[in-house]
């Protein structure tokens, strides 16, 4: 029998709710998250991918998470919860726990932050490909009895959308990801195959699109890739011209056959700043004009007379 | 003298790369030796013939420098003024000149000792825009002048996905926030249009948790009657310029959304090929097209102060009373959050 529970998408509008933890309460009885259950040891995994405040769009508010921390000690006997991310190739990840609140959070609620890049890795079980060569997981990943994500949902210049899938590329305990962003889309569906969260909590209250804007918004699942296609919908991309979507759907990472629960997507579809035509033609003139400076710096010797230089 | 200075670069990173540049550019500089800790610039101006050093000590002591630029990390600033000071070098240190007032008075005491000149980088003096103000308060065509407000919001964090260099998140090596970094600035450019200051408030702002400003508000009142206010900011993501002064008969206004001018860095975008032969061509020419490089004028304006034996400005002392007036409003808001912490 299918298992619908898997691919329920829950939206729940926060601006109907007083209190933060009453939205996100909602959003997980929505998708009949099982609170039963104990869980001693919690990771927590929010984008963190530069200094840059949740009110940018661009990195996951500490109050969304303080609120999950509130919730799964409440419910599930929570003990040991952690906060973890990595370092990026211009992050560095104590610097952003300080700048971004993450510290402060952490010595009200009594847990640990953790960089992933400074703690214990594994190698992958079985490799592969050319990726799971390069690719190690962090341990305390594989130790946690729930793994929460919580993205931020906003677009992406390289993989067209950053929610549920893209933050599991920030688990890679390698501070120099760049060198992965040839093959992005494989190396997201590969981290999301090998270090599977177990609940996703997607921050929308502050979408990051073609400028920030208040969207006050947040989802809940537990199947990253129909997390992803009601992102993508939201923001106004073809969820199956994401390649990482294809590639994790392929790789077993979840389904897209998803059903939405909670408020109206169409609404939040409405608000959320897309980028449009304008967008796309500055980015094109920003490439010609980069090679407008190469051009010219090529061809200015032929238009002026050397001149010598000192010592010449 | 010699008609040409040899120029020893201490720190070759961001500013440090436009100083070199700019040097290689001038008929009247030589670069002798340039100092830095990453063996990747290092290993890039080696290719240029220039001999290279991983610690600006080492640099300081092994070459006859008429003058040395200064762009290393603030915590650095006041040894390499006073190791350059004892070897007889002329310096041009970037702002801030030290962390604080008490090191600032250290600088300043022994540049009276040893009687070496030093510039304070302070590039927005040689904003066109800005010298167009100061001459236009010299001639008295805005009238008396009332009141002037300057913005400037930038910072480590402004630029996306800029790596931002690990001191800066150190609060004793930076010794200061946006006050310090950006305020600075616009804190010198009304002294220099508006002379001698009367009195100061301020107010500082957190936002960041660093341990340092991210947010400062300077009002000032000139004893020329001019009132003026200071806004640095570090939390915004779209970096802005503003200086406005307004005139009882006019007003004018140095404005510019993205400030920063034709960035050729030495850590990214030009391949070391284009750069050779940007480098080899405009020798001696300043980037025509792209708009007036301040940082060259600035450069120019302190090579040939040392040529000429003439005093360049802001120096020491000018640095002392900018020093001044950001020592005392930290000064203040440390004084107020005491007090609104004991009332809680």
């Amino acid at each position: 029998m299918e298992d619908n529970t898997e691919r329920l998408v829950s939206l729940v509008d926060t601006s109907r709710y007083h209190e933060i933890t009453e939205a996100v309460m909602q959003a997980l009885k929505l998708i009949h998250f099982d609170f039963n259950r104990e869980f001693r040891k919690i990771a927590i995994k929010p984008n963190l991918c530069y200094y840059w405040k949740s009110s940018t769009g661009e990195t996951t508010d500490p109050t969304l998470v303080e609120a999950i921390i509130d919730i799964l000690r409440m419910k599930c006997n929570a003990d040991k919860i952690f906060i973890v991310e990595s370092d990026a190739t211009a992050m560095r990840a104590k610097y952003a726990f300080k700048a971004l609140g993450y510290e402060k959070l952490a010595t009200r609620k009594k847990i640990k932050l953790l960089n992933l890049c400074e703690n214990d890795s594994l190698p992958v079980p079985n490799v592969t490909s050319s990726i799971s060569k390069e690719i190690r997981i962090p341990k305390i990943l594989t130790e946690v009895d729930l793994f929460v994500s919580v993205p931020k949902l906003k677009l992406h210049s390289l993989t067209g959308l950053t929610c549920a899938l893209k933050n599991q590329f920030g688990c890679i305990p390698l501070r120099r990801k760049v060198v992965f962003h040839n093959r992005i889309q494989e190396a997201i569906a590969f981290i999301n195959k090998l270090v599977p969260p177990d609940l996703f909590v997607v921050d929308g209250i502050i979408a990051g699109g073609k400028t920030p804007k208040k969207l006050d918004l947040i989802m809940a699942s537990s199947d990253p890739v129909a997390v992803d296609c009601v992102a993508a919908e939201i923001a106004g991309l073809d969820a199956r011209r994401i390649k990482y979507i294809a590639e994790s759907e392929k790789m077993g990472v979840g389904s897209t056959n998803f059903k939405c629960v909670g408020d109206d997507m169409q609404s939040f579809a409405e608000t959320f700043p897309r980028k449009g035509f304008v967008y796309r033609l500055s980015r094109k003139a920003l490439l010609k004009s980069y090679s407008f400076y190469l051009r010219f710096f090529t061809l200015e010797g032929k238009i002026f007379k050397k001149q010598p230089g000192f010592g010449s | 003298m010699a008609d040409y200075l040899r120029i020893g670069i201490a720190g070759a990173g961001g500013q440090g790369s436009k100083h070199l540049l700019n040097c290689l550019r001038m008929k009247n500089t030589k670069v002798v030796a340039v100092a830095d800790t990453s063996k990747y610039i290092l290993s890039k101006i080696g290719k240029l013939g220039i001999p290279t050093y991983s610690d600006y000590r080492e640099m300081i002591k092994n070459n006859e420098l008429d003058a040395i630029t200064i762009s290393l990390p603030n915590y650095l600033h006041k040894d390499c003024c006073i190791l350059a000071s004892e070897r007889g070098c002329n310096i041009l240190v970037e702002k801030p000149m030290a962390r604080n007032l008490e090191e600032a008075k250290q600088i300043a005491d022994q540049i009276r000792k040893t009687g070496i000149k030093l510039m304070v980088g302070m590039c927005h003096r040689f904003i066109p825009g800005c010298q167009e103000l100061k001459k236009a308060i010299e001639r008295g065509t805005l009238g008396q002048i009332q009141f002037a407000s300057g913005l400037f919001f930038s910072g480590p964090f402004s630029s996306g996905g800029r790596r931002v260099s690990e001191w800066i998140f150190d609060p004793d090596k930076t010794g200061g926030g946006a006050l310090l970094d950006l305020g600075c600035h616009l804190i010198d450019l009304f002294i220099w249009l508006f002379g001698e200051v009367r009195s100061v408030n301020g107010y500082v702002e957190s936002n960041f948790s660093l341990g340092y400003d991210d947010y400062a508000e300077v009002s000032m009142r000139f004893k020329n009657g001019t009132n003026a206010l200071v806004v640095a900011n570090w939390r915004t993501r779209v970096p802005r310029y503003r200086v406005e002064v307004v005139g009882e008969c006019d007003r004018k206004v140095v404005y510019s959304e993205k400030f920063g001018i034709f960035d050729i860095g030495l850590r990214r975008g030009f391949s070391s090929f284009v750069k050779k032969r940007v480098l080899k061509r405009m020798r001696g020419r300043p980037f025509l097209p792209l708009g007036d490089d301040i940082y060259y004028e600035e450069l120019d304006y302190f090579v040939k102060c040392i040529l000429n034996d003439d005093e360049p400005k802001p120096n020491a002392d000018d640095w002392l009373k900018i020093a001044e007036i950001i020592d005392f409003v930290y000064r203040q808001n440390a004084i107020e959050a005491k007090v609104q912490t004991e009332s809680i």
